[in-house]
């Protein structure tokens, strides 16, 4: 088995996991690739989704871990709240720092987080908590459970990336500086 | 014993209990023997995803690898849940069979 996709979705498994099926695994996919059942690519896309279908159940594999996979979610909520709203600087004492100082295209421009930007951040992750509350409250097998992990994978995966994207979208420079939250909206 | 509910993979796994019942298989004879008597087609992660869950729970044994085939079997344990996950698969599609000829008959 080769290729970046390859080496990718073996890296998404477990550790535990991948010492001792992983060289089985790449043996199988290259028998598969040899006998043309199948591209590299697709190939290395079905290991990818099993790969985060493992991850998944690992994480919901019992009350504790699901318990702190809705605590990393609730986090995520918490994080989408402020940092498109408030900004990075939020945290860790920023809002004693010197406003930023924008170029002058900047300031006429910049006018702050919008709030479609921070309203989608909150569904994000609202959908995020609602898909690891369905796996912790409701038991394991009474709904098809490639549905539900999948869901979390997917969600909590928008609902942790998303507040990071907006707060980098709405940087007037584009990026991280410590200054996001510190940088008062031109008032003219 | 009976395949634990929430794998995601039970339907999966019951077809690769399946196939190892008839003997040893390495992954590749699986996912074609399961293909040839189910018409389901099995990836190589999905297929690992099920023998890993399998063999943790005792169902399935690695045997010696030959070269960089990997062959499995069933333990005993094995057969013996496929049998009552077989049986309570037969008598939901005896009681299923039932009802739809009931419902054509009135």
């Amino acid at each position: 088995m080769s290729g970046r996709l390859h080496r990718l979705a073996l890296a998404l498994y477990p550790r535990a996991w991948r010492r001792r099926y992983g060289q089985e695994l790449e043996d199988l996919c290259d028998e598969c690739a040899e006998r043309g059942e199948a591209g590299r690519f697709r190939l290395g896309a079905g290991v990818l989704v099993a790969a985060l279908r493992e991850r998944s159940q690992a994480l919901t594999s019992s009350r504790p871990r699901r318990v702190l996979t809705a605590a990393v979610a609730v986090l995520a909520l918490l994080a989408a709240v402020i940092v498109p709203t408030r900004g990075l600087g939020t945290f860790g004492g920023g809002a004693a720092r010197k406003p930023l100082s924008l170029p002058a295209r900047a300031r006429a421009t910049y006018r702050g987080p919008s709030a479609s930007s921070a309203t989608f951040s909150v569904i994000c992750s609202v959908t995020a908590i609602g898909a690891t509350f369905y796996r912790v409250v409701i038991p394991a097998g009474s709904v098809p459970a490639a549905v539900g992990s999948q869901a979390v994978v997917r969600q909590g995966a928008a609902g942790v990336v998303s507040p990071v994207i907006i707060a980098l979208s709405n940087s007037p420079k584009g990026r991280f500086g410590g200054q996001l939250a510190c940088s008062p909206k031109p008032s003219g | 014993m009976r395949l634990a509910p929430g794998w995601g993979s039970t339907d999966r796994s019951l077809l690769v209990l399946t196939s190892l019942a008839s003997g040893p298989k390495h992954g590749y004879a699986l996912i074609k023997d399961v293909e040839a008597f189910a018409g389901v087609r099995l990836g190589p992660g999905t297929l690992y995803g099920c023998l890993s869950k399998l063999e943790a729970a005792g169902l399935v044994e690695a045997l010696p690898a030959d070269e960089r085939r990997h062959p499995y079997r069933v333990t005993a344990v094995g057969i013996e849940t496929l049998r009552a996950e077989l049986a309570e698969v037969a008598r939901v599609a005896e009681i299923g069979l039932g009802r739809i000829s009931g419902a054509a008959a009135s």
